[in-house]
């Protein structure tokens, strides 16, 4: 065994490798089970150009296992390390040989998240692949309305949206609008796209009802303007910021993406872990593990923080650092750093 | 002889809306290759004034120091082992995982740390142990590996807060007999107690406190010294006993007790261990436990008085 292996960091990794292992496994079976029994049906194949435009559905059965992983990990380090509570058992032990502030616990936090990404790698790259996600991942840019105003109607039958600067070229671009009831008859509205002035030669998307997802691919090409061009129909579609998305051509390895998504899952671990650690400094074990279990309860199935947006991304095959995931992670990272030196600053007037 | 622990007018005062002083001021001074036990009722402080010369407890005022360090210091790392009272940490280790975790924090050399290990768990009897969790060991194990990981780092100061609690005779035999071994090398020993006959048999010297005070202190002769001396004589009949009780009085002196010499229950214990079919690292009769040797062989011949 060398010097690395015997320390509290290693001795967390091999602990939640150990137990964590096994329920994961036993949760990606499951999980699988499920996404083949109720496979939810894909998008329309005339509009929806690959399968993958519906495997946002999927992404609670991706979730099982992985929340299944985080929460035996949670578990088993705040068993394992007597000071992530207070007067636990042999924690003067661990005090006299962990000097430092939080006395072990943050090498054993960091253990225990290089034990969650060993495990979640495989379920993030080789499990998202087998519930349907792209072998390639794209940028998508979520592009904002127009000042003058995001509906499409009748009475204002165009709408121009600038597009981000950028080399690449885009090659598909993903609608959602809401829709509002028309003043008469329905007739399903029909929306035509113009790239830089040039109309697309594929279709135009038709809208009936608010939500519908359309995804309209064509020949890569270089635009810097984007124009909805409402054709035919008097259902008004209205597209808040995110309903009009620009999907680059500029193809991103699928598994890299993946290996992103899990490490972007650690953040709610991490954030659980630090919170737990803060109230451990003046509570006992059950509330530590409340504060932990709600936390992940919270990141994982309430959409709290970056969990949701990378499950989504991974699905999509959204390109994880160019995604709203990346943005959802600075303040769950922020609160978890501040927990940590928070629980520093309690555990040491606890000394006194 | 140079000073190992010194605590000058130290005193612990709990906070909170009803504080409670766990020490009244108290000065102490302990010489190295001493060892010394403190007694006292549950309450009484001993584990505080243990805590704060390891550094786990700020103390409210005075100032303690071990090793001409202040107690806490970083340089005191390796050179100051407490072995606290209950369960260790880590249950899901082994007892050479274990060690060797604490060798690593100790910083020492893995191929050392193994061999201190090694050493230590076949000196306490631990050598049988293997693979079982720490969790599943007995109290009586887990006291011996709590002292094996405190004299891993070979350590000048030893703190022990009830070490033999828990013990069986042999295991108790096996630590006082390590700890003069020690103290006979000239590491200084502090050890809390409740155990009255292994303190006087084992400690130089003894503190007394209670309710955070100190109520006595001072070396065995002082505190229980008498003028009287004890003759113990073996091999005469009762006359000739009769007329050895008339020349102590003749020459002064007084018989307080005559009576037959009997066994202690220890060496009852240790027949019987020995008689009994081996089961695992059962005692034998040349010592009080096979395979042992080392502190355990030597422990019954030396006792006068049988552990608790």
């Amino acid at each position: 065994m060398t010097a690395a292996a015997r320390s509290t960091g290693a001795l967390a990794f091999a602990l939640c490798l150990r137990r964590a292992a096994l329920p994961g496994v036993l949760a990606t079976g499951l999980a699988a089970i499920g996404a083949l029994v109720f496979a939810p049906e894909l998008g329309d194949p005339a509009t929806a150009t690959t399968p993958a435009t519906a495997t946002g559905a999927l992404t609670n059965w991706l979730l099982l296992p992985l929340l299944t992983i985080a929460v035996t990990v949670a578990v088993t380090v705040i068993f394992l390390w007597p000071t992530f509570a207070h007067r636990q058992p042999g924690a003067d032990w661990v005090r006299r040989l962990h000097r430092g502030p939080l006395a072990g616990c943050g090498a054993v936090i960091a253990g225990a998240l290089a034990a969650q990404l060993a495990l979640s790698l495989p379920l993030m790259t080789l499990f998202a692949r087998g519930l349907g996600a792209p072998a390639e991942a794209a940028v998508h840019r979520a592009l904002s309305p127009p000042d003058s105003g995001a509906l499409l109607s009748p009475g204002r039958p165009r709408l121009a949206f600038d597009l981000p600067s950028s080399s690449a070229e885009l090659a598909a671009i993903e609608l959602r609008p809401l829709a509002a009831p028309p003043g008469a008859t329905l007739e399903p509205s029909h929306v035509a796209i113009e790239l830089g002035g040039a109309p697309l030669s594929s279709p135009p998307a038709v809208f009936d009802q608010t939500g519908q997802f359309m995804r309209l691919t064509f020949t890569p090409r270089p635009a810097s303007r984007l124009e909805l061009v409402l054709q035919s129909g008097n259902v008004p579609l209205f597209f808040p910021a995110g309903a009009v998305v620009a999907v680059e051509d500029a193809g991103k390895n699928g598994t890299t993406n993946g290996c992103l998504a899990a490490l972007l899952w650690l953040v709610p671990t991490f954030v659980a872990l630090a919170f737990s650690c803060l109230a451990g400094a003046v509570a006992a074990r059950p509330t530590v593990l409340t504060v932990a279990l709600t936390l992940l309860v919270l990141f994982g199935i309430a959409g709290l923080g970056p969990a949701q947006p990378v499950l989504l991304g991974v699905l999509r095959g959204h390109w994880l650092l160019a995604s709203s995931a990346i943005s959802a992670s600075g303040p769950s990272l922020l609160a978890g750093a501040l927990a940590m030196i928070g629980a520093m600053l309690l555990r040491h007037r606890n000394r006194r | 002889m140079a000073t190992a622990i010194s605590v000058q007018q130290l005193a612990v005062r709990f906070g909170g809306r009803r504080p409670v002083d766990a020490l009244h001021p108290l000065d102490l001074e302990l010489e190295c290759g001493r060892i010394a036990g403190i007694l006292g009722p549950n309450g009484s402080g001993k584990t505080t004034l243990l805590r704060v010369l390891a550094g786990l407890q700020q103390p409210t005022q005075g100032r303690a120091t071990v090793l001409g360090e202040p107690a806490g210091s970083a340089a005191l790392h390796r050179r100051l082992a407490y072995q606290p009272e209950g369960a260790l940490p880590l249950g899901v280790l082994s007892a050479p995982e274990f060690l060797a975790w604490v060798g690593a924090r100790l910083g020492l050399d893995n191929r050392e740390s193994d061999a201190r290990a090694a050493h230590w768990l076949g000196r306490l009897d631990l050598q049988h142990a293997g693979k079982r969790w720490l969790r599943t060991f007995s109290t009586g194990m887990n006291k011996r590996l709590a002292l094996a990981a405190a004299l891993l780092g070979e350590p000048e100061v030893l703190l022990l807060d009830e070490p033999t609690a828990g013990l069986d005779p042999f295991g108790s035999a096996a630590v006082m007999t390590t700890l003069r071994e020690l103290a006979a090398a000239g590491t200084t020993v502090l050890m809390a107690s409740h155990h009255l006959l292994e303190v006087e048999e084992v400690c130089d010297e003894v503190l007394v406190l209670q309710g955070g005070r100190v109520r006595a202190r001072g070396t065995f002769g002082e505190l229980l010294g008498t003028d009287a001396h004890a003759l113990v004589v073996r091999g005469l009949d009762a006359a000739a006993i009769a007329q050895l009780g008339e020349t102590a009085r003749e020459l002064g002196g007084e018989v307080v007790r005559t009576e037959p010499e009997r066994q202690h229950l220890f060496a009852l214990f240790r027949r019987l261990a020995a008689a009994r079919p081996a089961e695992g690292p059962a005692p034998n009769p040349d010592g009080p436990a096979a395979g042992g040797g080392g502190a355990n062989a030597e422990a019954p011949e030396e006792r006068e008085h049988p552990p608790e």
